[in-house]
């Protein structure tokens, strides 16, 4: 079985960002760069498929600049086998991601594909989606549990108030949940394996995809910041200001 | 000349940061504090599993075959969190003082490394004391004959000594048997300088990461304490504290990078730029811990904040492995020696 997973750079999660001071986007100078932590949860997912004996082969792919290829040298760092860049210095929407994602999967043709269910930057929770439908394919999407059973894949999804169990024929596209594992710390030796994995480069053209712009980014402004609190003489006061004005019992 | 450290030191740095900042939380470190020098077995066996331990054997043997350079930000990284394991000593002293052996025996030594099969700590060339020689197999130091051997810690007298840092597990040594020859004293002189270097590098780089702590602990204080309606860190007179301790920093830095090049490359003036490492490293880390224990005010003495963890580390690394006084008499000696090349052709030298 070939499995390919997205990892996409992000502003590390330890990060904490700020708007450029005329507001049009996030600050990333001098800000240090990972893998998106729902991205890490996939490569992991894919590499114990592979442990398992389910995988054969695990593709990292990445789309963005040349520095993303520090991340795809770290998915492989992690135990994938190749990587694909897709290099463009755009900056993209969900849609033109997985319409980029989708030449990759003709490519390729993997039995499954697996990304993270969101970016920490854009929250958008979207690409995953998107793939699956331009590809015609089954999707899973929140996993926290995923099982391969011949040539179906059982994933337990986390939806609001509990867990719901669905199966999928392959090839499908699983988009990870925080509880699906926890990411492993890649070693030392395999990070000098890394460096010796191939990695091929293309471009939107070379895939034949033409890449267009349905989103314009208007502006980016910091949360307002927290008014101090206020106490409060008793219990009965509390529970009447969380009744009365917070609303929330 | 590219002075800048590759993607794979960075990405070797990155990953040994990731574990050593989930795992070695001062909470853990406390704990170990309690735990009556009861030694933490389980983050080692983390740390070997991610070839950090031996990184710094040679691949033959199965290690990384990293150097000095490579493992310079590992060791900062390991500053940063005062790790307690002896691991820095492990790779950047006790292995490349192996490499420098001939013969079976210190082969055998750096293959069990490798496996995890045992630890192997080395007595201070100073004072003979013997960092977790508890945990080890094995205790490599000089003898009465100037021989370095590898004494066996099983029925030797182990005595705890206390250190100003509680994180620091250090034992008076005394073996029950005559340790296994490595060298013989013929290369006292060369071996011993050696040790005395690969010590001093290993705190200086130690000393980086301590430095970066007690400023980040520092700067995240001043961040938060307001005082007339602002926070405290936007006032001159406390900002400037911080901005010293980070050019110190800053400059203490390259110093300490071309030590690790130096002693990679047996560079004739590696002791000298390894005497400089130390001192200008540590007295960034001495500047560090007053400014930053001065920028926190009475919250910084207590027992309960974290910053005095970082304090007991730095001067426990600035007295060992040669103290300031020996690093700046060995700096004087040889600045002032007759063949001693100054001026830009011999910056590289």
């Amino acid at each position: 079985m070939k499995v390919l997973v997205a990892v996409k750079r992000v502003v590390d999660y330890n990060v904490k960002v700020r708007p450029k001071s005329d507001g049009s986007d996030v600050d990333i100078n001098n800000v240090k760069m990972s893998i998106n932590p729902f991205c890490e949860i996939a490569v992991e997912e894919a590499i114990r498929l592979k442990e398992a004996g389910v995988a054969e082969e695990i593709i990292a792919v990445s789309i963005g600049g040349a520095q993303v290829q520090e991340q795809i040298r770290t998915a492989l760092a992690l135990g994938a086998d190749r990587g694909i860049h897709v290099q463009t210095e755009d900056s993209l929407e969900p849609l033109e991601i997985a319409r980029l994602l989708k030449s990759i999967l003709d490519k390729e043709e993997p039995t499954l594909v697996i990304t993270g269910k969101q970016s920490i930057d854009g929250d958008n929770n979207q690409t995953g989606q998107m793939l699956a439908a331009l590809a015609g394919i089954p999707q899973g999407t929140f996993a926290s549990e995923i099982t391969i059973e011949g040539d179906h894949i059982s994933v337990i999804r986390e939806v609001d108030g509990g867990l719901q169990t669905v199966k999928l024929s392959l090839p499908a596209v699983v988009t990870t949940d925080l509880r699906l594992n926890e990411p492993r710390y890649a070693s030392l030796p395999n990070i000098m394996k890394a460096k010796k994995k191939p990695l091929d480069v293309f471009t939107p053209e070379e895939l034949g995809v033409e890449l267009s712009n349905h989103i314009d980014l208007v502006e980016v402004e910091p949360p307002p910041d927290r008014q101090a609190g206020i106490k409060v003489d008793d219990v009965d006061a509390l529970v009447d200001k969380l009744k009365n004005e917070a609303k929330v019992i | 000349m590219d002075f800048t450290f590759t993607e794979e030191q960075l990405l070797f740095r990155d990953s040994t940061r990731n574990l050593l900042t989930a795992e070695v939380t001062p909470s853990r470190l406390r704990k170990q504090w309690k735990s009556h020098g009861i030694a933490d077995t389980d983050l080692w066996e983390k740390m070997l599993d991610l070839g950090i331990i031996s990184s710094t054997i040679p691949e033959e043997l199965g290690g990384s075959g990293l150097n000095s350079v490579d493992f310079v930000l590992l060791a900062e990284e390991c500053g940063y969190v005062a790790l307690a394991e002896p691991v820095v000593y492990t790779a950047l002293v006790v292995v490349p003082l192996l490499c420098e052996l001939e013969g079976d025996f210190p082969r055998e030594l750096l293959s069990g490394l490798v496996k995890g099969d045992y630890r192997i700590s080395v007595a201070c060339p100073f004072t003979g004391l013997v960092e977790d020689a508890d945990t080890s197999a094995f205790v490599l130091k000089f003898n009465s004959n100037k021989d370095l051997v590898a004494c066996s810690v099983t029925g030797a007298e182990l005595s705890p000594i206390r250190s100003i840092d509680p994180g620091r597990r250090v034992f008076s040594f005394k073996e029950c048997e005559p340790g296994k020859v490595l060298m013989k004293n013929e290369r006292f002189e060369c071996l011993h300088e050696l040790l005395i270097n690969l010590m001093a590098f290993a705190n200086a780089a130690q000393s980086l990461g301590l430095s970066q702590r007690m400023l980040d602990l520092a700067v995240s204080y001043t961040k938060d304490r307001y005082q007339f309606n602002k926070p405290i860190g936007s006032f001159q007179a406390v900002k400037h504290l911080l901005a010293n301790v980070a050019i110190k920093l800053e400059f203490a830095k390259p110093s300490v990078y071309r030590a690790a090049h130096s002693l990679l490359h047996y560079a004739p003036k590696r002791s000298l730029h390894v005497s400089h490492a130390k001192i200008a490293a540590c007295e960034a880390a001495s500047l560090a811990a007053k400014n930053s224990l001065q920028a926190h005010g009475a919250m910084g003495y207590t027992w309960e904040y974290d910053l005095h963890i970082f304090i007991k580390r730095s001067l426990v690394l600035s007295s060992t492995g040669g103290d300031l006084g020996f690093h700046k008499a060995r700096l004087l000696d040889s600045l002032f020696s007759d063949d001693y090349q100054l001026g830009p052709a011999a910056t590289f030298s």
